[in-house]
């Protein structure tokens, strides 16, 4: 007795793991609602306005869509005061109200623009759009339970429309937030099965029901869980999109030993329904391949619930049924890789009928047990074997040399490479320069970085080869050639230049340098970084910095 | 005058009875400067406070003196006198580098004078022993029996001993010996920890801390062994399965044990053993009735083994004085600040903003007269060129604070309350960034000047498990956290500073003091200490940026964390306040070299934030004063 409700306790609590880590997983893809539709205005409505509305309005627009606020702000407020009976004014206070937000005034936003909108023109489109752009100012300023409220009074107010899904949405975002499951799932349920789906909605429906079904397959709910995913996919692609669901839950479950049983038993009914989906017709390619699919999927689900041998014998089915092709060999290579079996990998790719990916594969497996020689080999054949395209393979296997340490041999390669390739001289200079630069070659890798042409990358790469030569003078001099030439990594290169002077000794220049990055990019991420240098190393608060956030 | 005297040169006869009324002095007001009432004092405790140390420290020198000049005296006395000048002299070191606030210096005093503390009581201890094992040698070489004789002299004074002070090493010696060192200190471990838990009630290992007592684990976490314990045992169903686990096995394990002793026992004897020696006798359990040497004192106590006798008790004696020193300061330091509260200033104030007046000061020129006929050319200057000087003042249009109440304050405090600055110790990374005179202590100078509130005259710091000192509706408003590298929070400190910011509606001002890094750490503790609420931009126009000075921009120093505040809210209330540029550098002296008007806004920010906090603490207090 007292075991079992220990069991139920484990039990419990681990479900309520797989909740959180659910949770977690849907608040990664839930997308935040766009509202981009509902702060736009209809033709049928620009038709109505007359010409010197039409013109203020747009000059309004102009800087709404440059993103100058403050501008747009005082333009729409110009439009209101003007024209405060047309047809746009309360879209104009509906524009202004989003320019206060943007400004960060997201108290005034509501009360003095959503609100105004709300009591003088009840019946306008914007008044919808307003509503809902309560709840959604209230949601970004921290105040949730109103947020909430809002959000209740638009889906109760206009159920029917666009801004009832977006409402619904928010709700599941302060959901997961408040690690609401229940909430969760019943607005997954009515986004999934009770919404109509339009162009708008789609994709948030679309999402609800992937949410929906991922949290019922975690559950061991596999019938509901199919039910969320019919209601968005049919035919082969909801197999697709069940087999894609099941994955994480399988491997999940399955991976904890308490929760074993569980997972299996989810993986089992999802083999089953995928064998129901199998097509019998297998007449044309197209069938016989979507038939094949069924079984590689069916394979997979063994695989993830850690079942090697059926997974080993759905491939033998597959073979016998299908026959064999590069794809089955490469997907049944794949998975000895994966196991750390690497022989049996390569005796699959020794079966390739393409034998150039065959001896790629097999390179990669060698590579994986570090035994280079026969890798490199393999990638030899593939020279012979792909006339049209040698030197990428002798690029390859310049960097296998290159990633074991073995520069010498890298550099040969691209050397050969250089002067047999020289549409692509530029990449191999590049090689060139940064394989010497690996090596700590450096007076011979700025030689070759000298030739590339890609500034101000190879600039860097040269002063800080100098810096490590103890070429104070020449880096210092490469850094203020950045910052002339290149205005947007000016901030890198003096806070680069302060690092140098402080390697060479120079102190006070050093100082002052940091203490010039503060000046001259106060807001650029380079200033903290002089600025906090400055503290720790110098114990020097003056920094000669600050700023303000402008808008 | 010459009756005082009198008395005076009468004391001076009896330095023993002056030296221990002082003492007793010094012992009081120090536990009241570091336990009772911690914190600046009113004048008379402060005074008092100087009187005793200072007495304390004097009498401290003349012992000193006599020391040095009796150096042909016992050298014990000698060290006694010069151990117990270390303790004073330290302690006095401490109180006034305190009491000039030199918090850095007052830091490393304590720990440095802990280190040395531990060095001088470790002496004391090595010369204890030692001189204890000789004077049993001796007894033992010149008596007949010693084991009678030893069992007598430590009858007493033994067990008691032991039991106190023995125990960790002998549990760990006793487990050296055995083939399963593991299982038998849980067979050693378990029996107390059950005798624990059914002769000791828990709430007086919460009483005295030992409960908070914590040690570092790995991953930053930090692991409390016995309030696990303690939270284990409360479940009645532990208590069955100690039973089970310990009993059975136990009972076995005992048996197993006798049995190989015996026959060790009679394998040592037939190869070397010495049958008058009171320690063989007892390993081959062959005493006969005579009293196993249960002194550890004495080097041929049963529990040092057979070899190395003299090397085990010098490490037992290390361990344990070790264990000692390390739970005595634990439990002392668990002490500190039982009974600290935290007042607002009392008073009321309007949540307005403070009025900027602008002052239109006409300045006339000079009228030239000019002569046009002159032969000299110059340029004349027209006639009614009159500059306009405008001069900005803050004018204070209302009280700053929050409620009814004379004088600006808040209507939840008290006449004795002031506002203090409180900022947070935390591990892995520097809490202490600009702490201090000429740092934050600044910010609140100004916050007295801009807002006319009470406030203390030192900024001061706890640590995190320190908030559960403060009961609710007597915690501070608002605690600063500011730094630039890790924050490292216990599971225990994520817990208190939850209760701190929900049940005790607090709050915390965080403060990027240096990297992207810092920025990174405050989230994820937030992350841990509200896991439901997600940070949000602190709006411009929110009450915290209006009132009582309206804050246009975010003011920074360096965009360390962003350019935008964040802030974690909670039922409407702001529980954290997040800056992420530095403020705190603003404050202090140099003001980073940032412009007037950014540092002049970040005192503005800084008023503002310290202003909400206690004004949303003043309406929660009074909210629950209607409740009841």
């Amino acid at each position: 007795m007292a075991r079992s409700t220990q069991t139920k306790e484990v039990t419990v609590l681990t479900s309520r793991r797989l909740v959180v880590a659910l949770v977690v997983l849907a608040a990664a893809i839930t997308p935040s609602a766009s509202a981009a539709r509902l702060d736009q205005m209809s033709l049928d409505r620009w038709k109505k306005l007359r010409e010197v509305e039409r013109y203020q309005l747009k000059i309004a627009e102009k800087y709404f869509g440059e993103k100058k606020w403050k501008v747009a702000l005082a333009e729409y407020e110009k439009y209101l005061t003007l024209y405060e009976d047309s047809e746009a004014a309360p879209y104009s206070q509906l524009k202004w109200s989003l320019c206060q937000r943007e400004l960060r005034k997201l108290n005034t936003a509501i009360k003095e623009g959503f609100q105004s909108v709300l009591d003088y023109w009840p019946e306008s489109p914007e008044a919808t759009a307003s509503m809902y752009f309560i709840g959604q100012t209230y949601k970004n300023m921290g105040e949730i339970r109103r947020a909430k409220k809002a959000y209740k009074e638009v889906i109760a107010t206009y159920p029917k429309h666009l801004v009832a899904v977006y409402a619904i949405n928010d709700l599941i975002a302060i959901a997961t937030t408040q690690k609401d499951t229940k909430t969760r799932v019943d607005l997954w349920k009515t986004l999934a099965f009770d919404i109509k789906r339009t162009r708008e909605t789609a994709s948030i429906c679309r999402n609800a029901s992937k949410n929906l079904a991922s949290f019922q397959f975690y559950s061991v709910a596999f019938d509901e869980g199919v039910k969320a995913l019919e209601t968005t996919w049919k035919e082969q692609s909801l197999t697709s999109q069940v087999v894609a669901h099941l994955h994480s839950p399988v491997r999940t479950l399955c991976g904890d030993q308490k929760q074993q049983a569980r997972g299996l038993r989810l993986a089992d009914q999802g083999v089953a329904w995928v064998r129901q989906q199998v097509p019998s017709e297998r007449v044309t390619d197209e069938q016989k391949a979507a038939a094949r699919q069924h079984f590689y999927w069916i394979a997979d689900l063994y695989q993830s619930s850690g079942r090697d041998k059926k997974f080993e014998a759905t491939y033998a089915e597959i073979q016998k049924v299908f026959g064999t092709d590069d794809d089955l060999l490469g997907r049944l290579a794949g998975f000895y890789r994966g196991k750390g079996r690497y022989v049996d990998a390569r005796a699959c790719y020794s079966r390739f009928e393409n034998r150039i990916n065959g001896n790629s594969g097999i390179a990669e497996t060698y590579y994986a047990e570090k035994k280079i020689e026969p890798c490199v080999m393999a990638y030899r054949r593939n020279v012979a074997l792909d006339t049209k395209n040698p030197n990428q393979w002798h690029s390859t296997i310049a960097g296998t040399y290159r990633a074991v340490g073995q520069y010498d041999k890298a550099i040969a390669i691209y050397q050969e490479l250089l002067k047999a390739d020289l549409k692509n001289t530029q990449t191999w200079l590049w090689n060139i320069a940064t394989t010497y630069r690996d090596w700590r070659k450096d007076k011979e890798a700025i030689g070759f970085f000298r030739q590339c042409t890609n500034f101000p990358s190879n600039y860097s790469e040269m002063a800080m080869c100098h810096r490590r030569l103890k070429q104070y003078k020449e880096a210092v001099t490469l850094y203020n050639q950045i910052i002339g030439g290149a205005p947007g990594s000016a901030p890198w290169a003096l806070l680069q230049i302060g690092y140098t002077r402080e390697s060479a000794g120079q102190k006070e220049q050093a100082i002052k340098t940091f203490q010039q990055v503060c000046k001259r990019f106060p807001k650029k991420g380079e200033a903290s970084r002089a600025h906090a240098h400055l503290q720790n190393k110098y114990k020097i608060s003056v920094t000669l910095g600050g700023g303000k956030k402008d808008n | 005058m010459n009756q005082f005297l009198a008395r005076l040169m009468t004391l001076r006869q009896r330095p023993v009875l002056v030296t221990v009324v002082v003492a007793a002095l010094w012992g009081l007001a120090s536990a009241d400067w570091l336990w009772f009432r911690p914190g600046s004092p009113g004048v008379i405790t402060a005074v008092l406070r100087w009187g005793a140390f200072l007495a304390a420290t004097g009498l401290a020198v003349m012992w000193t003196r006599w020391a040095i000049w009796h150096g042909s005296a016992d050298p014990v006395r000698r060290s006694a006198v010069f151990s117990a000048t270390f303790v004073v002299g330290w302690q006095m070191s401490v109180f006034v580098s305190d009491a000039m606030a030199w918090h850095v210096v007052t830091t490393q005093l304590a720990r440095a004078g802990t280190v040395l503390l531990f060095l001088v009581g470790l002496m004391w201890v090595v010369y204890g022993v030692e001189m204890a094992s000789q004077f049993y040698d001796r007894l033992r070489k010149s008596s007949g029996d010693p084991v009678e004789q030893a069992a007598d002299l430590g009858g007493l004074l033994g067990p008691l001993t032991l039991w106190a002070l023995l125990f960790p090493p002998g549990v760990i010696f006793w487990s050296r010996r055995q083939r399963h060192p593991l299982r038998w200190v849980a067979l050693g471990l378990l029996p107390w920890a059950s005798l624990h838990f059914l002769c000791f009630p828990h709430w007086l290992d919460q009483l005295i801390g030992i409960a908070r007592w914590s040690i570092a684990g790995g991953n930053g976490e930090r692991i409390y062994p016995v309030a696990d314990y303690l939270g284990a045992v409360d479940d009645g169903r532990w208590l069955v399965g100690i039973g089970c686990l310990l009993v059975v096995p136990a009972a076995w394990s005992f048996w197993g044990w006798d049995r190989r002793r015996r026959i060790a026992a009679d394998t040592f004897d037939q190869l070397c053993g010495t049958p008058g020696d009171p320690v063989d006798r007892w390993w081959r359990n062959d005493l006969d009735g005579t009293a196993y040497n249960w002194n550890p004192l004495d080097q041929n106590a049963w529990y040092y083994g057979q070899h190395s006798r003299k090397l085990n008790q010098s490490v037992a004696a290390l361990v344990s004085y070790s264990f000692a020193f390390a739970l005595t300061f634990l439990l002392l330091g668990q002490l500190g600040g039982c009974s600290e509260i935290y007042e607002m200033p009392a008073g009321g104030g309007e949540q307005q903003q403070i009025v900027q007046q602008v002052k239109v000061q006409k300045v006339i020129k000079r009228k030239y007269i000019v002569n046009p006929f002159s032969a000299i050319l110059f340029q004349v200057p027209p006639i009614d060129d009159i500059k306009l000087q405008l001069t900005e003042l803050t004018h204070h249009a209302y009280k700053v604070g929050y409620g009814q109440g004379k004088g600006a304050g808040y209507a939840g405090g008290t006449n004795l309350g002031k506002v203090r600055f409180i900022r947070l110790e935390y591990s892995g990374g520097d809490w202490d960034q600009d702490f201090g005179i000429g740092a934050d202590l600044n910010m609140l100078i100004e916050y007295n000047v801009r807002t006319q509130q009470k406030v203390h005259n030192k900024t001061e710091s706890r640590t995190v498990s320190q908030l559960n000192n403060f009961p609710i509706g007597k915690s501070p408003p608002m605690v600063y956290l500011t730094g630039q590298k890790s924050i490292s929070l216990s599971q225990n400190e994520v817990k208190a500073l939850r209760t701190y910011l929900n049940e005790k509606h607090g709050m915390i001002f965080g403060d990027n003091g240096g990297s992207g890094h810092f920025h990174n750490q405050f989230m994820a503790m937030m992350r841990r200490v509200l896991p439901t609420i997600d940070p949000v931009p602190v709006p411009l126009d929110d009450v915290i940026h209006r009132i009582p000075y309206q804050i246009p921009f975010l003011p920074y120093v360096a965009p360390h964390g962003g350019q935008v505040a964040l802030g974690w809210k909670v039922d409407g209330r702001w529980v954290c306040y997040y800056h992420p540029g530095d403020i705190g550098d603003a404050w202090a002296d140099g003001h980073a070299g940032v412009k007037p008007e950014i540092y002049e806004y970040c005192y503005q920010l800084g008023t503002n934030v310290i202003n909400y906090s206690h004004a949303e603490y003043s309406k929660w207090l009074e909210a629950r004063k209607q409740k009841k």
